[in-house]
């Protein structure tokens, strides 16, 4: 419970406030004495307190002696208001009471006397209290005013001295750390110790402008200092130095210009200030170096400011030097390391010297003065002059980058590539014919001036069709570079040889350019097609928005945009022929070896040189012309017109491209063919090759060439060094043949010859065991395994040779099919050509004596046979296309049987009292041109059967003389059989008279094979081997059966087979070289050996044996030793009937 | 009457020059390798029209055989000569044999026994390899020589074509002068038969060349004509 109010604690509490402002004022003074005091400190101290300096204790004495006094003079002040009577007056006077009453009521309350009221002094005391209502600011009227002002005054002046303060601290702490370090033991720096003063010491030699000058610096008893410095025109920096045994040194940075150097220490001390200013040390100076090159280099000069220490420059040049002297330095030199002078500089006007020289040596120079006093420091420094001489050019052709095959086109893109260190003045390609004797004839030479640049790369691609040498032989191909150098100096390129492409590869070139004009010409049909659809489109809206004739500027541009696009589909056309025509040269080196792809290539120029040209080529011209001069047109009609020559186009372009597509699927077949026949041969030799080295290590000495070290085994090691490696390279070849078996498959079936596409597919699955065998036999070749790899790979070439038969096979049955398909239309549109001829005949009966009315009916039917004709010459026109000579002369006479329907329809219309008259002329000529038509297409499907015909013609003679060996082997077994028989009684009459009837059947043959139209093809000689089968024939029916017949029959078997391999492998290969006879040693055949007849029987060689020989070779072994053995009685050799 | 006039136009023109000296015929004597022959040379069996069959028989003289066919052919005018291209066309896609059997027919005919000549080929039995083709062939070319002399006769034999061949080449003429004959006839029934043949004929080859007469034939038949 708090005491109850009364004056006195009233009282107290003005005294209590009174006694807290003075606390505020005591503080405040404190702080603001202090922080002025540290102020007055930091403006004396400068950079330290200097020793023995009194300033710090006076300022603490006096900030002491401040603040007693201030302490004292408060107390005082409190005191005396603090009393009573002081403090009670005061209230008095600011409550506006009584003088005395608060006191008087003090003492009441404080001792009241006897008898006083205690209610009445209470309620005095209330009263009192009412009137004295207020803060104790208030009550404490002056004296707290005066605390308050003063507490005011201090707590200003101290936040000033505060901040001053503050920013004193912040801004120079270490002199704010000295000030305060002094004022906390003023007595310690007024007792300090007087050091030695400060020195500094600069370089004793001229500083050199640029130079950085040493300072050392003096400093006992000091363990460090502070050095400052000022450049002229800089700021002041400064840097603390360590100083050792009170020394110290500093090396000031490089000096441009005078500068201003002291040290500091920490005890105030400061050195003398130190003056240093740089000396020039260049007698030269604005040396400017002037460099003029060789004037073959077209090089501008160049200016250098200053000297470099280091110039390199190009053999040649002069140089001059120019700059301005300063003093009396003689006569200035450049000397050579060897002493000797370099260059002599010369005064030129006031003040100036320059020289010129040529170096023509590299080497260091010197600067050297002759006559006058100079100091050496103030000469240039030595400088290196490199002179770079002229280098040769480089000159190189990193394509080809070597002895290289040219592509089929005989276009070789190259990369040449050329430099020089200052110029190159040309660059010459160099290509010259080497003969296959090595001598290398006239070269061609193309210059390419190139005028000082240094680098040249250049990509052409030289055309060389026409520069190989005849006969065979090769091309050099070399670059030679010059440069622009007074002596020309000059670099060659290696040469490289430049063979001829491979005919294969020629031909397959060839063919690829077939391909791609195919698939250019689909494009251009369905361009045109587009484009013609566009062009109707835009016809009819010309015709639907135009207001004359003359067509708005859009209209106009619409049709200039289809000229031009008819113009750039004709130079599309002209691009493919050309192509072709490229093509086709290309296979002039192959003479008569390009198989008739020549032939077939003209064909296709042919074709498309008829596009598009004559009477439409002169129409756009006039168009093109119309539109240049601005003439007026009928736009709605130029467009339409437009759109008619592309769908024209277009369907010749169709057509075109059905021969393209026959043309290029063609090609694929014998593209294909010829890729496998070389598989074949190469896998045939190679088996071969495997099969010889396996018997050779086992060969016994029964031969006299087995002695001989040059005989046998190193001529044959030397075919195949490596046959793993070439079994390998066989199969690599194997999988582009696939793809391009599998490519022909595709496009076989995509035309819908199904039966051709099938055996495509099966001879890429043939050509895939054909592989499977090669990498065994590369296996087996690896493992050393010669038997094995030899067998292997004979079967390898026999899988590769199923899968030439099949394509040969294949492709044979796509031609007959096709010309199969080309002679029933032919045979279809003759006779619809005769139905046509036959149906005027009857109307040309019927014209005679026919009267106005019935003129009326005929003209309907010959209408009628008018319709009929154009059907005929749609329906034709498929063949027109495949066989265009024919289908031209059939569309001619087509042409005139419908010209000459027309005019018999329209004569037939005209108004006459009488029938008869012209029209029946006309008839006739319809009928006439109708029956030519007919006679036409006969005569088409005759050259169907020749043309590709001598390909069927030659397959029809293949069968039938394999339909020949056939006979003829079933014939040898006949009287083989029966020779064997002989000895057996009652049963070779009867086996002598079927092989006598079956040599007889096949004597017919031949001969009717022989007389026959296909006997015209024929290979060698048929009639002579139908002779041998007749004249064997007939020793048979006589009933001779010796080992001469059986001989007989047995090569005239071979014959048959011969001349049916001559006839399928009828053209010269690569690969085929004819070599002259040699001397063939016959070596002695020894008798068998008795054991191989021990049992009667010899046996036959074992599958393993006969693995390496083909199915119809292993057969003819097989069968000899059969008949051997049949002819071999049991029990012994030698003996047996006729054999 | 249309008939009969057209008979007579092949029998004379078929007459005539059987009566003429033995060269190429009216007009052509003097191109014909025949004329030349004709003019001094011994007269041989090959050397004349004569003689074409056999030389169509025989393998060496075939060719030579066709090109005086083709002579002959145009040595010829107006219907005959559209007869002897016919007998080409049969010589040039069928068998030796047959070949002559067709020219030995025309020649036959133009000797002026049309009809003996027409049977004759029309019932050759021929060889068992005879292809249905070929038989077809023989069959219009009889059928047609028929045409002027014997219409009911080369009718029969157009039957007997299409029952026997019907897709053969000659198949389609065949059907509409067949039709054009029974139409010809009073016989609803036959004019049933030759509407089905014109419409089958139209239906089935709709692009061929006779199609257009066709369809004039088969709007006439509709309309009763």
């Amino acid at each position: 419970m708090s005491p109850a109010p009364s004056p006195a604690r009233a009282l107290a509490s003005v005294r209590r406030h009174l006694h807290q402002m003075g606390a505020g004022v005591a503080v405040v003074g404190m702080l603001g004495l202090a922080a002025g005091v540290f102020l007055l400190a930091w403006l004396l101290v400068g950079p330290g307190w200097a020793a023995g300096s009194p300033a710090p204790l006076l300022l603490v004495v006096v900030g002491l002696l401040l603040l007693g006094a201030g302490g004292v003079l408060l107390i005082r002040f409190l005191r005396r208001w603090g009393s009573d009577e002081w403090l009670t007056r005061e209230v008095e006077r600011q409550a506006g009471l009584p003088r005395g009453a608060l006191r008087a009521q003090l003492e009441l309350d404080r001792a009241p006397p006897d008898g006083a009221s205690p209610a009445l002094i209470h309620a005095g005391s209330a009263t009192l209290l009412a009137r004295m209502q207020g803060p104790p600011a208030r009550l404490a009227g002056r004296p707290g005013q005066g605390l308050a002002r003063l507490l005011r005054t201090l707590g200003g002046v101290g936040a000033v001295l505060a901040l001053l303060a503050t920013g004193a601290l912040i801004l120079a702490p270490e002199r704010s750390q000295a000030a305060v370090g002094g004022l906390l033991g003023p007595t310690a720096v007024l007792a300090g110790p007087i050091l030695p003063p400060l020195e500094l010491l600069g370089p004793e030699t001229p500083i050199a402008r640029g130079d950085r000058p040493q300072v050392r610096i003096s400093a006992p008893e000091r363990p460090r200092v502070t050095l400052h410095w000022q450049l002229r025109g800089e700021p002041v920096e400064r840097m603390a130095v360590v100083v050792t045994e009170g020394h110290g040194a500093f090396q000031l940075p490089p000096l441009d210009a005078g500068v201003r150097v002291w040290a500091t220490a920490a005890d105030g001390a400061r050195s003398p200030e130190l003056l240093l200013e740089p000396a020039d040390a260049l007698l030269l100076t604005d040396l400017s170096v002037e460099l003029e090159f060789p004037r073959y280099m077209n090089r501008d000069s160049e200016r250098l400011r200053g000297l470099p220490a280091e110039l390199e420059i190009p053999a040649g040049t002069r140089v001059t030097l120019e700059g301005r002297i300063s003093g009396d330095g003689g006569e200035l030199l450049l000397l050579h390391e060897a002493g000797d002078v370099a260059i002599r500089l010369e005064p030129v006007g006031e003040g100036g010297v320059a020289g010129a020289w040529q170096p023509v040596r590299s080497g260091r120079l010197s600067w050297t003065t002759r006559g006058g006093e100079v100091d050496p420091l103030r000469l240039p420094p030595d400088f290196q002059v490199t002179l770079v001489e002229d280098a040769p050019p480089s000159v190189a052709l990193p394509r080809p980058g070597g002895d290289t095959e040219l592509p089929a086109s005989l276009r070789l893109p190259i990369l040449l590539e050329a430099t020089d260190d200052v110029g190159l003045a040309r660059v010459e390609l160099w290509v010259a014919p080497l003969g296959a004797d090595g001598q290398v004839g006239d070269p061609e030479v193309q210059v390419v001036p190139l005028d000082g640049r240094r680098e040249l790369r250049l990509a052409p691609t030289l055309e060389l069709a026409g520069r190989m040498p005849p006969g065979g032989g090769e091309l050099l191909l070399w670059a030679r570079a010059v440069d622009v150098s007074p002596a020309g100096q000059e670099a060659v390129s290696p040469r490289y040889r430049l063979r001829a492409p491979s005919e294969a590869a020629v031909r397959a070139e060839a063919r690829s350019r077939v391909g791609d004009a195919e698939e250019r010409v689909e494009s251009l049909v369905g361009r045109s097609g587009r484009e013609a659809r566009r062009l109707r489109e835009q016809a009819a809206e010309a015709r639907v928005g135009r207001s004359g004739s003359g067509g708005d500027f859009q209209e106009r541009e619409a049709v200039r945009e289809a000229a031009r696009g008819q113009e750039a589909l004709g130079s599309e056309v002209d691009a493919i022929r050309e192509e072709l025509a490229e093509a086709r040269r290309s296979l002039d080196s192959l003479g008569d070896a390009d198989g008739g792809l020549s032939e077939r290539i003209s064909a296709l120029e042919e074709i498309l040189a008829e596009l598009g040209g004559g009477e439409e080529a002169q129409r756009l011209s006039e168009l093109m012309e119309s539109l240049e001069s601005g003439r007026r047109m009928d736009t709605a009609e130029e467009l339409g017109r437009l759109a008619e020559a592309r769908e024209t186009l277009q369907e010749q372009l169709e057509a075109a491209l059905e021969r393209f597509r026959r043309a290029a699927l063609e090609e694929s077949f014998q593209g294909v063919e010829e890729d496998l026949r070389t598989l074949v041969e190469q896998q045939a030799e190679l088996a071969k090759s495997l099969a010889g080295h396996e018997g050779e290590p086992e060969a016994g000495g029964g031969s006299p060439d087995a002695g001989d070290p040059d005989a046998g085994a190193p001529d044959d090691q030397a075919g195949v060094a490596d046959p793993a490696s070439t079994q390998e390279a066989l199969m690599a070849g194997v999988d582009p043949v696939r793809e391009r078996l599998e490519e022909l498959a595709r496009r076989l079936q995509r035309q819908g010859d199904d039966a051709p596409s099938r055996a495509a597919t099966e001879a890429a699955e043939q050509l895939d065991q054909a592989r499977e065998a090669m990498e065994r036999a590369a296996e087996a070749a690896r493992d050393g395994d010669s038997g094995g790899a030899a067998g292997e790979a004979g079967e390898a070439g026999e899988m590769a040779q199923k899968a030439l038969d099949e394509v040969e096979e294949a492709r044979r049955d796509w031609m007959e099919a096709f010309e199969e398909a080309l002679r029933a239309a032919l045979r279809q549109g003759a006779e619809e050509a005769l139905a046509l001829a036959r149906q005027q005949d009857d109307l040309r009966v019927r014209m005679e004596g026919v009267g106005r009315v019935e003129r009326g009916e005929l003209r309907s039917d010959e209408a009628a046979l008018v319709q009929g004709i154009r059907n005929l010459a749609n329906r034709l026109e498929g063949v027109n296309r495949q066989l265009p000579e024919v289908g031209r002369e059939l569309a001619g006479a087509l042409g005139d049987a419908l010209a000459a329907g027309e005019r018999t329809v329209d004569q037939l219309g005209r108004s006459g009292l009488w029938g008869g008259g012209r029209f029946d002329e006309s008839a006739a000529l319809t009928a006439e041109a109708l029956n030519r038509a007919a006679i036409l297409a006969l005569s088409g499907m005759e050259q169907v059967g020749q043309g590709g015909g001598e390909g069927s013609a030659m397959d029809q003679l293949m069968e039938e003389l394999e339909s020949l060996a056939q006979g003829q082997e079933a014939a040898n077994q006949q009287a083989q059989a029966s020779a064997g028989e002989g000895a057996e009684e009652g049963q070779g009459a009867s086996s002598t008279e079927e092989a006598a009837s079956a040599q007889r059947a096949v004597a017919d043959a031949a001969r009717s094979l022989a007389d026959g139209d296909v006997g015209e093809w024929s290979p060698g000689d048929l009639d002579e081997l139908a002779r041998e089968a007749e004249a064997l024939a007939e020793a048979l029916e006589s009933g001779t059966v010796d080992r001469e017949l059986i001989r007989r029959q047995e090569e005239l078997l071979e014959r048959f087979l011969g001349a049916g391999r001559m006839l399928e492998r009828d053209g010269p290969t690569e690969e085929r070289e004819g070599t002259p006879a040699g001397v063939v040693e016959r070596p002695l055949i020894p008798a068998l050996d008795p054991e191989l007849l021990r049992d009667g029987r010899i046996a036959p060689p074992s599958p393993d044996e006969l693995r390496h020989l083909t199915p119809a070779e292993r057969r003819l072994v097989l069968e000899y030793f059969e008949a051997l053995n049949r002819s071999t009685p049991p029990g012994g050799a030698g003996g047996g009937g006729e054999l | 009457m249309r008939n009969e006039c057209y008979g007579i136009a092949v029998l004379v023109l078929l007459v005539v020059p059987a009566l003429l000296p033995v060269s190429g015929g009216v007009g052509l004597a003097a191109q014909t390798a025949d004329s030349a022959t004709a003019e001094g040379q011994a007269d041989t069996a090959s050397a004349t029209p004569a003689g074409i069959p056999d030389d169509l028989r025989d393998p060496e003289t075939r060719s030579q055989a066709l090109a005086r066919i083709l002579e002959v052919a145009e040595s010829r005018e107006g219907p005959v000569r559209t007869l002897w291209v016919q007998g080409l066309a049969v010589a040039e896609k069928t068998s030796p044999e047959i070949g002559a059997r067709a020219v030995e027919a025309l020649l036959r005919a133009e000797a002026g026994d049309i009809e003996a000549a027409a049977w004759a080929l029309a019932e050759w039995p021929g060889p068992d390899e005879m292809k249905g083709d070929d038989r077809a062939a023989l069959l219009a070319l009889a059928a047609r020589l028929l045409d002027g002399v014997d219409p009911e006769g080369g009718a029969q034999l157009r039957e007997r074509l299409l029952a026997a061949h019907p897709a053969a080449p000659e198949a389609v003429e065949t059907r509409l002068r067949l039709a054009r004959y029974l139409a010809a006839r009073e016989s609803d029934e036959d004019r049933s038969r030759a509407l089905a043949l014109v419409e089958d004929l139209i239906v089935d080859t709709p692009d061929h060349p006779l199609a257009p007469e066709a369809r004039r034939f088969l709007a006439q038949l509709r309309r009763g004509v």
